[in-house]
Parts: C-alpha cells; structure tokens; sequence
C-alpha cells in the first residue's frame, strides 16, 4: 500500500484540533509560556472544556477542584497542562482500529493512555530533556492502525495467516499489505503536521534504531511492550511483538525494574480506564 | 440463552484481584489476560467459585510492592485464592481448577518471559499443594478474557476475533 493511496483514507480520519497541534509543537520547548499555552486552549471552547474534564480525572492526580485553565496551569505546571491538552483532544481521534484489528470501541485510546502513563514511570526512572514529546508518542502510537483498519479488514486473511506462523505482527503487516502501522501513522503524523520528532517516534516505534533519536522510540516500545503484556489494548496482534535483546539495556533498565513497573502501571488502571470510557463518545 | 442474560450478577475482576462467591445467580469475569494468569476455581459439591488474575510469578522479587498488593503476584495470590474459598465451604479435593492466560512476547533473550514463568509457577504451586490442574489454555501470543459461570462451575475463553469457547 503507498501513501497516495493512503492519503484519501487519511483524509476522513478526525483529526487532532489545530490548537493541540500547535500545543504539541511548543512541547518541551523552555520558550514556551504558559500565557501563550492558556491563550491557546482558550480559542477553542470544546478544548477548553476537555481539558477541564482531564484535569479534574483521578489520573491526574489533583484533590482541588480546576474550574478554570488558568487554576489547572497554577496547579499542574506547563509541561503537566500540554499533557493534559493532548490527553483531551485524544479520545475523539483513537477511537478507530475496529474490525480490522479486533479492536474495541475504547481500545486505541485506553492503550494509548495506558502507554502513556507507563512513559512516565519510566522517564522518572531516567534522565530526559522531553518528557512531554515522549507521552503524546506514546498516547499516538498507534493511530496507523485507524488508517489501516479497513484495508486489514477486508484483506486481514494473509495477515493472520502469518501471524499464526509467529512472524512478528509489525513485519506480517508489512508482508500482507507492504506498509505496517507504524509508518502509515508516521504518514498520517505528518499530513497533520505534527512536529518532525514526533512523526518520527509514532513511525519508529517498532525500529527504534531506524529513529534519528532512537530513545524516545525506545521508550515508546517498551510502553507499549507493558502495555501488552497486561492485555491493554491487545486485539488481532495480540502480544506478537518482538522485544529486541538489547531494548532495556540501550535504556539502562534492568529486568527486574519492568516488574516494578508493571505493578504501578497496574495500580493505575482503573484511573486510566475511568478517564478512557469517559473519553471516548457513546 | 447467552451467560450475559443468564446470570443476574457480573463480577469483574481487575489485574491483582479475586472474587469469591457461592451466589449461583453470579459469573465472574476478568478481561485482558495478556502474560497474566487468571485462576479458576470450583467446588461442585459446595456451589462455591472464585477466580483470581495474577500479573507476576513471585514476590519475593518485589517486596515492598508485594505487602501492598498481594494478589498481583502468584505466589501470594493463588493460595488466598483457595483460602477464601474454603472460608466459603469448598473442600480442597472436590474443587476444580483451571488455568488460562501466560502469553508471551517474541522475546528472544527472555527479558520480558513474564508469561512462562507465570505458568510455571501456578503449575508448581499446584503440585506442590497436590492440586490437579483440570485444564489450561495458556502460552501463544493471544490475550484471553475469562468468565466463570456460577450456576454450572463452566469456565468460558474468548480472544479477539475468535469464538468464545469452554475450557474442559
């Protein structure tokens, strides 16, 4: 499958609102204001009142009331309150990946959010100049597999043929349609001009050392391995990944640290799931 | 007639829990099993069921996390699994106990081989206890939901895409 012939599927994905884009692109920069993130999310009235919606959820962690962006900037902090904007505009985009991929209605997102809360608990384990690039790759993942998704369910025979021979599911994507969701959500990243970094860690995250910055796609597959290994998110691949040999030690985790963050990645399920069903439009 | 109109009581059970219950009317349920295990088990005699879904084999190897959350970890979990049960009037030698879950990456140097050892340690712990594992659908590289029936001890599985299926 080539990109011109994904571009018109592109076209009818909902996309991310223009504002979080734009968020998206001042994330992690230190000439990034909070008046200008306010001002912002303020265009937008429906933002606005996701993102009220997010900083009020268990998942952030807030035991005061924010009526207001400017009280959620007061408490949670710039970088804190471009997470929380990505988080809100999220759950309208991943809410595809259906059929073709044996996904649930919730799945994508609830993964997604899931992986992102892993990227924390593993960036506070390292030292990291771009927490924030790192959990929207993380919460976006995935967004190929909405493009994908009707192309897998109508000619996803070849596919699951492979993966029952245990060829890794990113690489039967690639046998049955020439292309895997990776790089059709690099693709899709693009077209939606998200900034270059990004593009590149949705793209890279099943080839880190295809990445120009291959920790930031490193950091994104192993939140996405623990992901999995849970059953988050899990549909037609199942746990058909590869886990390369050197993954932890190219981040300096030990074996024993993944446990670690299993258990806090499941002790904060139920606030993800809260905030993913919540997200998602009946 | 389906077990979601069939049973008035729907018990879920998350990553690092259980339920117990002797109420006929009830299933119980635990969604997403990817390298966890979920325990079945179910006296006849009693009408008593609980099912547990641990996440790792062992806590020696996490301690602190371990005194926090016990029913993550196999070790801990399976045998208050059985506990409460008795609490509830099962009988060790008439209960019935059935295993499923324990999938794995493709992980060559077995950095993430959670899945396995999972297994294994609910395997050893049985043997130990002179418990008989009835039946198992465990390892491959799918995720598993799984839902006790109450009112007939019937231990259901379905995977993405595929049939729900009873495990026997």
């Amino acid at each position: 499958m080539t990109r011109d012939e994904l571009t018109p599927i592109f076209d009818k994905i909902h996309p991310l609102p223009e504002v979080a884009v734009r968020v998206l692109g001042a994330v992690d920069r230190d000439d990034t204001t909070v008046d200008s993130l306010a001002s912002l999310i303020r265009q937008d009235p429906l933002l606005d009142a996701a993102c009220l919606r997010v900083a009020n959820s268990p998942l952030m962690g807030v035991r005061h009331t924010i009526d207001s962006v400017e009280r959620a900037i007061a408490l949670l902090g710039r970088r804190a309150l471009t997470k929380l904007v990505v988080t809100a505009c999220a759950g309208d985009t991943l809410q595809g990946g259906g059929d073709g991929y044996r996904l649930e209605r919730c799945d994508l997102f609830r993964h997604g959010l899931a992986a992102a809360v892993a990227s924390e608990l593993v960036v506070g384990r390292l030292t990291i100049a771009n927490p924030g690039l790192v959990y929207s790759a993380c919460l976006l993942q995935d967004i190929g597999k909405i493009a994908l998704d009707a192309w897998v369910a109508e000619r996803g025979e070849a596919l699951h043929e492979l993966i029952d021979d245990d060829i890794p599911f990113p690489e039967a994507e690639q046998l049955a349609f020439g292309i895997d969701h990776a790089t059709a959500g690099g693709w899709l990243a693009e077209s939606w001009a998200f900034p270059a970094p990004l593009v590149e860690a949705i793209a890279c995250h099943h080839h880190p050392e295809r990445a120009a910055d291959p920790t930031v796609a490193r950091i994104v597959q192993l939140c996405d391995l623990l992901c999995l290994m849970q059953g988050i998110g899990c549909g037609a691949d199942g746990l058909a990944y590869q886990v390369p040999d050197h993954l932890l030690a190219n981040l300096g985790i030990s074996s024993n640290e993944v446990g670690d963050l299993s258990v806090d990645l499941a002790m904060r399920l139920v606030e993800i799931d809260s905030l993913a069903s919540e997200s998602i439009t009946p | 007639m389906t077990l979601a109109t069939a049973t008035a009581n729907r018990l879920v059970v998350g990553i690092g829990a259980m339920e117990v219950t002797a109420d006929p009317a009830a299933s119980i349920i635990t969604h997403g099993l990817g390298s966890c295990i979920g325990v079945a088990i179910f006296d006849p005699v009693a009408r008593v069921g609980g099912l547990l879904h641990y996440m790792l084999p062992e806590g020696r190897e996490h301690p602190e996390k371990a005194a926090a959350t016990p029913l993550i970890f196999g070790d801990l979990g399976i045998p208050r699994l059985f506990k409460a049960a008795y609490a509830l009037g099962a009988v060790k030698q008439r209960t019935i106990v059935k295993i499923a879950g324990g999938a794995s990456l493709i992980d060559g140097a077995g950095l993430f081989n959670v899945g396995k050892r999972n297994f294994l340690l609910a395997r050893k712990l049985m043997w130990k206890n002179g418990v008989t594992l009835t039946a198992e659908d465990v390892g491959g590289a799918v995720s598993r939901t799984v839902e006790l029936e109450m009112a007939t001890g019937r231990l259901f599985v379905t995977s993405p895409g595929e049939p729900r299926r009873e495990l026997t």
